[in-house]
């Protein structure tokens, strides 16, 4: 089991999202563009669904999620879902080709993103928050898919990294049978 | 090798099935997911630390890029103010100091009666939702969940969960979670009237007849006497004026508050019911009017309505909702103060000044009237804030009273329960 643990992806997913974890809340906190705080633990889960299928992103998601409502004090398992969906959509999408150009593991991050941010009003609204959705919505959305697209040429590989997606996996199956 | 196959479907459904129990089980309150988040923040701690000093630079750079013009703007305008203002110090301290003292007088409780801590704004909410700062004090410092905060400015929210030993969360007066108990205070007080009371004194023996017996015609200047229906409402009660404000030595109808703490007719008009003054119940003879001296009362006025207040998330002001439905509803107008109303289960001491109506909304009767209100305290630019280490009187354990029996009594019961 400790084997597994250790073999698994989420050692290094969760080492790598406590490092995240801490960024966004001291560096992320404070740098807003245009008053919007940007998501990167969002980003890094849409970008291990990108890079590792919507499985691989859901989990991913789920994973970084608890540690973001652990960290910052939000319901436990409200982020799960929404970041859940974030990786999921992210990989969904990512499934209509095969070793995606970085530009189009970009988009499908921005994808992932803009899912998973739209989803938190949702849920909190389900979780019986009041007042969670506002106009403010369109600037919000649009800037952390926008940072989140910035950032996926970093996240992709570290998210494909962390969820120990091997070359092969995300190669053509053609390429993959000659090889 | 398929993507999506029922295998990764039933994967996934189960992550999400967990997540809604996660959130079923914490919202009910969770001792471990306390202890959970409590080890998980101590763990995050020193990369945190680690990840503040290495971000430094890069936040002031932003800092600098971003907000260059409208610090120095601000450092202009807020010379001018200073200047301003330097004045008006004085005598508002004046007038506090005052206000302290005739509070003390009168066993009334001031916020200055509860001790505070005052504490560094060390982080910002990293979600786009919540309002909530993290400050650098905790449980150490005797800082609980609930207690309000504030800063010179005004009220600017709640300690809310997780409180660690040194670090506690706030939760601005913006969220849309905070909800606290207030009260409206019109901000331009009607002025003085004079009033001139003449009692119609029955003479020995005269008879009156019904409804005139002992009437007592009121003058009220501007303030017409129909207005004195207008708070009867049991929310809404009127601001009181010790005996000797108006300066001779009668009580002024309305105006004093009696002993038991009841509050007289709001409005300040005399009853019409033949309470005060020789009332000439005997109805025997005829009338003579005899005028009493005219006195200058201070007849604030001050309708006190109380209300909710909640957040409305950022970039929207809080709102002041379930106002109770009196004819006063009507007085409300934009610039009236918000102050909290300190009742028996609310989390903030009374009197805390939170911001001024910017707005009334003019609902249906049913729904009554909203106010939308503008913080006092600029929330976007805290620096320290100070922890008013108040609790609310339904939440002060209840002290038993020692009982001391004396031989004799001990006595008499074991008589009583022998017998």
């Amino acid at each position: 089991m400790l084997a597994s643990l250790v073999q698994g992806p989420l050692l290094r997913l969760a080492s790598v999202g406590l490092v995240l974890l801490a960024l966004q809340r001291t560096l992320f906190s404070d740098l807003r563009p245009f008053g919007v705080v940007v998501q990167i633990m969002l980003a890094l889960a849409a970008a291990a669904g990108a890079g590792g299928g919507p499985q691989k992103g859901a989990l991913a998601g789920f994973v970084l999620g608890l540690m973001f409502d652990l960290g910052v004090g939000t319901p436990l398992g409200s982020s799960s879902i929404t970041m859940g969906i974030g990786g999921f959509v992210a990989g969904y999408v990512t499934s209509i080709t095969i070793d995606p150009q970085w530009w189009l593991a970009a988009l499908f991050t921005g994808v992932g993103a803009a899912a998973g941010e739209a989803g938190v009003p949702v849920v909190r609204s389900f979780i019986g928050e009041e007042s969670t959705f506002s106009t403010r919505m369109f600037t919000i959305v649009p800037v952390v898919v926008a940072a989140a697209m910035l950032a996926s040429p970093l996240f992709v590989p570290l998210g494909r990294w962390c969820m120990r997606v091997k070359r092969p996996e995300w190669k053509a199956p053609l390429e993959a049978a000659e090889a | 090798m398929a993507l999506y196959t029922p295998g990764r479907r039933r994967a996934i459904i189960l992550l999400l099935l967990t997540s809604i129990l996660l959130v079923t089980l914490d919202l009910r309150g969770n001792a471990i997911f306390d202890a959970a988040r409590t080890g998980f923040n101590k763990v995050l701690e020193p990369v945190e630390n680690a990840a503040e000093v290495v971000t430094r630079p890069v936040q002031n750079a932003w800092r600098g890029i971003t907000n260059y013009e409208d610090v120095a703007d601000e450092n202009r305008r807020l010379r001018d103010q200073l200047e301003a203002q330097q004045a008006d110090q004085v005598v508002a301290e004046a007038v506090i100091v005052e206000n302290q003292e005739l509070l003390a007088l009168n066993n009334l409780e001031a916020l200055s009666d509860f001790p505070t801590v005052v504490a560094t704004v060390v982080g910002q909410s990293p979600t786009n939702l919540d309002q909530i700062i993290e400050i650098n004090k905790g449980s150490d410092d005797d800082i609980e969940v609930g207690m309000a905060v504030v800063t010179p400015a005004g009220l600017v929210g709640k300690v809310t969960a997780p409180v660690s030993a040194d670090r506690a969360r706030v939760m601005l007066i913006s969220d849309a979670r905070y909800a606290v108990d207030v009260k409206i205070v019109p901000a331009v007080p009607p002025p003085p009237t004079t009033t001139t009371t003449s009692t119609t004194i029955p003479e020995f023996g005269a008879t009156v007849a019904p409804g005139d017996s002992g009437s007592v015609s009121v003058d009220s200047g501007s303030s017409p006497v129909s207005s004195s229906s207008s708070t009867t409402s049991t929310t809404t009660t009127s601001s009181s004026v010790p005996e000797d404000a108006t300066g001779t030595g009668t009580s002024a109808p309305g105006t004093s508050t009696p002993a038991d703490g009841s509050t007289g007719p709001p409005d300040g008009s005399t009853p019409v019911d033949g309470s005060t003054g020789p009332s000439g119940s005997d109805g025997s003879a005829p009338a003579t009017t005899a005028p009493l001296p005219t006195t200058t009362t201070l007849d604030l006025n001050l309708v006190r309505e109380t209300g909710g207040f909640n957040g409305q998330g950022d970039g929207s002001f809080p709102q002041v909702d379930f106002l109770s439905q009196t004819p006063a509803v009507g007085r409300f107008e934009d610039g009236d103060y918000v102050f909290t109303s300190g009742s028996e289960d609310s989390l903030a001491p009374a009197n805390i000044p939170i911001g001024r109506v910017v707005n009334v909304v003019n609902r249906s009767t049913s729904e009554g009237p909203l106010l939308e209100v503008e913080p006092f305290a600029d929330l976007d630019r805290l620096y320290f804030v100070r922890i008013v280490l108040y609790k609310p009187r339904s939440e002060v354990p209840l002290v038993p009273t020692p009982t001391t029996t004396t031989p004799a009594d001990a006595g008499a019961e074991a008589e009583g329960t022998g017998g």
